[in-house]
This record gives structure tokens, sequence and C-alpha cells, in this order.
């Protein structure tokens, strides 16, 4: 177990910048964007006036309203007609505004997540470093279950983190510029956003989205610890050959269906404003166990590949 | 258990060609053997077997047990350097300390420490920003604080300017070496390790074409730096190997009783290297 600790540590330290600095710094981007705009609004609120015809779907149908006026007023009227609605309505409107924040740190993640799983098993042998950590005792299964820990898990909840510190920026804000405005806080923003509930869904998402896709990230692997150039070929490649066979042989799309399902997070995630549950009663069947199948097939590969790997 | 190393049938294939081929050699506890051969010869074959790197066919025990087992085992009481200066650029030396003190058992880290203060390397620099000589400094006072039974060494000094070279070896005997530790160096800089070693393993088409102690090595071969007028007597005698220089002519015999020798002219110890030519230019004929 402690060896299992440094072998996390020193992924970290060799991705400190898409791990730690990169996250912090969208995070600060975001909260950035968020206090200053709410904040200049604030501000200058009563100079700006608004011209706009927004139309509205609530639980009556589609509203419509015509707005006319200066912007304090129309957050006032909002606000106060936010504040009248039921409470499952708010907590679908707030669900989708916190998923909204938190949108560019979990996209960088998976982009992050993309291109460590690629270079883990390749950049030390490129560069020769492979024979120096080959001279530790330190197994093969070990050293790949580490980036794959690293990448399912460690890595997502260190942007889950920035995330709850944008959610708290963001809640504080709200609630600094809504008390200006005569609403309730406490049961317009707070007990309807219910963050801490939000985070726990968070973290459930980020797993099961990791099991979801876990055959495209564990192929990331398998290749990086195969391939003896850019492995960028190889990753879009083999794919290709097979859903062009599949399409030339069966004239069926499960292969293709397949894969276009499990690469990005995005295709189990249109409902996730309406909460985790809608997400999980999307995966939870057999696909999701074939999925971690197929994955821990790919990870046993990596697995035997990096025993025979070598300086390239 | 006084042998390190036991090889018996040691044989490597790819497809049809043999990297090693039924080879047999013993390592004794405390010496520093320099197994030495040309590319290709079967050297790093060799030592991969040993360090549980790759397949083979045969037998081979290294501290008692089979490096079949698994490279992470063996790595337990073995190390190796391949090639000095191999560490990640990014590693800061700090984090280096903390990574083997948390994946090896044997590490000393204030032995670490203290090696490293003697040099100009500080615990916050990273990899990347200490120069060539600095890194090998660092790579060895890593290895060298870990307490481990074997020591192989695989053309530790390649790419390495001379200066270097010297300084590596010499740390290496003076920092390192009790006579509990074996050491095995491959290398085809053969100068550089000669005074070091204390055994030979020559290796050529992955056969040993010879294997013997420093201190054996005077009574079996003789170098002989042979009067003009005695040169066809010498001939008749059958050196493995003739050199000309400057005008004399040397000749090196193997198990000739000195009493026939001595006649011809004036007598050496060859160098290791003037043998290692002449061992491997027999085993190609």
């Amino acid at each position: 177990m402690n060896k299992l600790t440094i072998l996390l540590r020193r992924e970290i330290w060799e991705n400190k910048i898409g791990f730690v600095y990169l996250p912090i710094v969208v995070a600060a981007l975001c909260a950035f964007f968020i206090i200053s705009g709410i904040g200049a609004l604030q501000i200058g609120g009563d100079s700006i006036t608004i011209h706009a015809d927004i139309d509205y779907e609530s639980d009556h149908g589609t509203e419509r309203y015509d707005v006319n006026d200066t912007f304090d007023s129309v957050v006032g009227r909002g606000l106060q007609e936010f504040a009248g609605r039921s409470d499952a309505e708010k907590t679908k409107a707030l669900n989708g505004v916190y998923l909204a924040v938190s949108a560019p740190l979990t996209l960088t993640l998976w982009l992050v997540m993309i291109s460590y799983l690629v270079m883990s098993l390749y950049q030390d042998r490129k560069d020769r470093s492979i024979l120096f950590w080959k001279s530790m005792p330190v197994s093969d299964f070990a050293t790949v279950l580490s980036k794959v820990i690293t990448a399912l898990v460690i890595a997502p909840a260190i942007y889950l983190v920035c995330c709850m510190a944008l959610h708290i920026v963001l809640l504080l804000v709200s609630t600094v510029s809504a008390m200006g405005y005569d609403v309730p806080v406490w049961s317009t923003l707070w007990a309807p956003a219910n963050i801490i509930t939000r985070w726990f869904e968070m973290a459930s998402y980020f797993i099961i989205v990791g099991l979801w896709c876990l055959p495209f990230y564990a192929w990331l692997l398998l290749v990086s610890s195969r391939a003896k150039s850019v492995p960028l070929a190889w990753i879009i490649g083999l794919p290709l050959v097979l859903m062009l066979l599949e399409a030339i042989f069966t004239n069926t799309g499960y292969v293709k269906n397949f894969i276009g399902q499990h690469i990005a997070p995005i295709s189990i995630s249109e409902d996730l404003d309406r909460g985790i549950g809608h997400v999980f009663d999307r995966v939870m069947n057999l696909e999701l166990l074939l999925s971690v199948l197929i994955g821990c097939a790919f990870i046993y590969g990596a697995v035997l590949f990096r025993g025979k790997a070598d300086e390239l | 258990m006084s042998e390190v190393v036991v090889a018996n049938g040691l044989t490597k294939s790819y497809g049809d060609f043999k990297a090693l081929d039924d080879v047999n050699f013993t390592i004794e506890k405390g010496s520093i053997v320099g197994l030495i051969g040309p590319n290709g010869a079967g050297k790093t074959s060799t030592l991969k077997s040993i360090l549980g790197l790759t397949e083979f066919d045969g037998e081979l025990e290294v501290l008692g047990t089979d490096p079949r087992k698994g490279r992470h085992h063996v790595m337990e009481r073995v190390c190796f350097i391949a090639d000095v200066g191999v560490l990640p650029r990014w590693l800061k030396v700090s984090e280096a300390l903390d990574y083997i003190e948390g994946v090896h058992a044997g590490f000393s880290r204030e032995k670490a420490e203290a090696m490293l203060a003697e040099t100009n390397i500080s615990p916050k620099q990273k990899v990347k920003q200490l120069s060539k000589g600095m890194v090998t400094q660092l790579h060895l006072a890593l290895i060298l604080s870990i307490s481990v039974d074997l020591l192989v060494l695989d053309e530790p000094t390649l790419g390495l300017d001379i200066l270097y070279r010297k300084a590596f070896y010499d740390q290496l005997l003076n920092d390192y070496f009790d006579h509990e530790t074996s050491i095995i160096i491959s290398t085809h800089q053969v100068e550089e390790i000669e005074t070091l070693l204390s055994h030979l393993l020559f290796i050529d088409q992955g056969n040993i074409v010879l294997d013997s102690s420093m201190d054996d090595l005077a009574d079996t071969f003789c170098e002989v730096i042979v009067k003009p007028e005695l040169t066809d007597k010498a001939w008749g005698l059958n050196p493995i190997h003739t050199r000309e220089s400057l005008g004399q002519k040397s000749m090196i015999f193997e198990n000739v009783d000195r009493s026939y020798l001595e006649p011809l002219g004036e007598l050496h110890v060859p160098s290791v290297a003037d043998l290692f030519v002449a061992k491997l230019k027999r085993a190609a004929r």
C-alpha cells in the first residue's frame, strides 16, 4: 500500500502542470469571470438598459417576457419571480447553472486525462528513463495500476476539489448580489442548489464515467505501452479499421456505436441537470459490465507489453 | 552461499538466431566481473536474463532464485545501471530520494544525502538543470546507497567523456566495493576497467570464449616480445595472437610453459585489450 502511495505521488510530480496548475488556473479564470461579471453589473446595473424578448420554458408552458428596463430592475423582478417558483424547478435551474460553471473544468480534465494516458507508458521509453524505473523493485502491474488510478481517481478528485471551490465562489457571489433585491436567500439560492449533494453526485459521476469510458482510456494505455512512435496513429487507426471491417463484412453498427458511445463522457451526460439518477439509469446495465471487461483486458495487455518494454 | 550467479546451459534465441548458445558460467560472491565482448556478442542478453528483463532457456540462478519469477523480485537484491544519465529530466533530486526510499527497502537515505552533500547538487534541483557529469554523480549516489548483493552495470559510461568515466569508476570503487557485494560490468572500453576487475568473461557470438580470474590470467597467458632471429621458433609454439609495433613482434601464448618462452624474449602479462583481440580472432576462425 505504501509503495502504491509513492507511485501515485510520482505520477503527480511528473504531471504537475495538467494535474495541479491547470485546474487551478482554469478554476481561477472561471471565478474571475463570475466575480467580475456579476460585480460589474452590480455596480453599474442601474445605468444599463435591457431590451429583449425572452421565451422561457416553465411548468406552465412557454412564457414570454418583454424586457425593456434597467438591468437592476430586470434582475430584481427575475429574482423575485424565481423565488416564487416550485422547489423542483429552482433545483433544476440551479443544477444547470452549477453544471455550466464546472464545464470548463470537466472538459479540461477529459483532455488532460487523454494526453496523460497516451504519454504515460510511452514517454519514459522515449527518453530512456525506463531503464531507471525498471531498476527499481516495482512490478509492471503496480506501475500500470498506478497510471490507471491516477487517471480515474486522483485526477478527477483534484478537479472535483477545484469545482467545489468554484461552486462556493458562485454561491457566495450570488448571495451577496441577491441580498440587494429583497429575496429570501436561503430558500431561493442555498436550499435548492444543495451544493453538497451536488458534489457527491459529481464524485459518483466521475467514477461511473471512468468505468463507462474504461475501454477508451485503457486503449490509450495499451497503445502507449506498445507504440514505437507517436501513438496517435494507433489510437485512431485501429478503431477505424475495426469499424471499416464491420461495415464491409457484417453491415452492422455495433462496433461503431460502442466506440462512439464510450469515448466521451458527454454521451451519457445529457440528463445530468436532472440529477445523477438519470445517468445511472442510462449506464447501469450489461453494457457497463462489458465496458469494464474490455477495459480490464486492455489494461492486462498493457501490463504484458510493459514487461517486455525497452528503451525505444 | 558463495555463488551469486550460476548459469547452466543458458540459451536465448530470437527465432533461428541464438544470441546466447548454451552458456555456462559462475559468478562468485565479492568478485568484480568484466563481461566483455563486441556489439551483438550476447552481453546485453546475458545481463537482461540475469535481471529478469527477458525470457530465456536453460538454467539460471541469481542469488539462489530463478529470475523468471519476475524482475521486481530480482530488483530487491540486485541493482542495475544501464547507462548512467537516464534519470527522467523532470525529476527533482528530493523526489528521487523520496521515490527510492518509498519503493526500496534497502535504500539508505542518509548515505545518499551524505554522498550528494559532497557534490554541487542541491535537493531542489531538477535533473534537467544538472550537467551531464552531475546526473552521473546523482545516479551513482542513488544506486550506491541501496544495499544489494549484486550490482549490474551495462555499458555504464557510454556517452560520457573521459573525465567523468574515470570519476565514475573511482567513485564506484571508493564508495561501494566492500567484498560483500558482487559487481558485473559489461563494456567494450576494456582499458578503463582492467585494473578494477577480479574476473574476466569474454563473450563472442553467444559463446563464452574466456572465463578466468585475473590472478589465473598470468599463469595461462604470456606475451613475449620476440627477438627477431627467434621468430620462426616462436611460430612453432603456436601463438594465439601476433602483433607488430615499432618494428617489434609480440606474440601471445596460451598454456605454454614459461621455460619454453623465456629464451624467446621479454615476457609480460598481456593486457586485457590485447587478450580480447586475440581470443576473439581465434573464435572467429
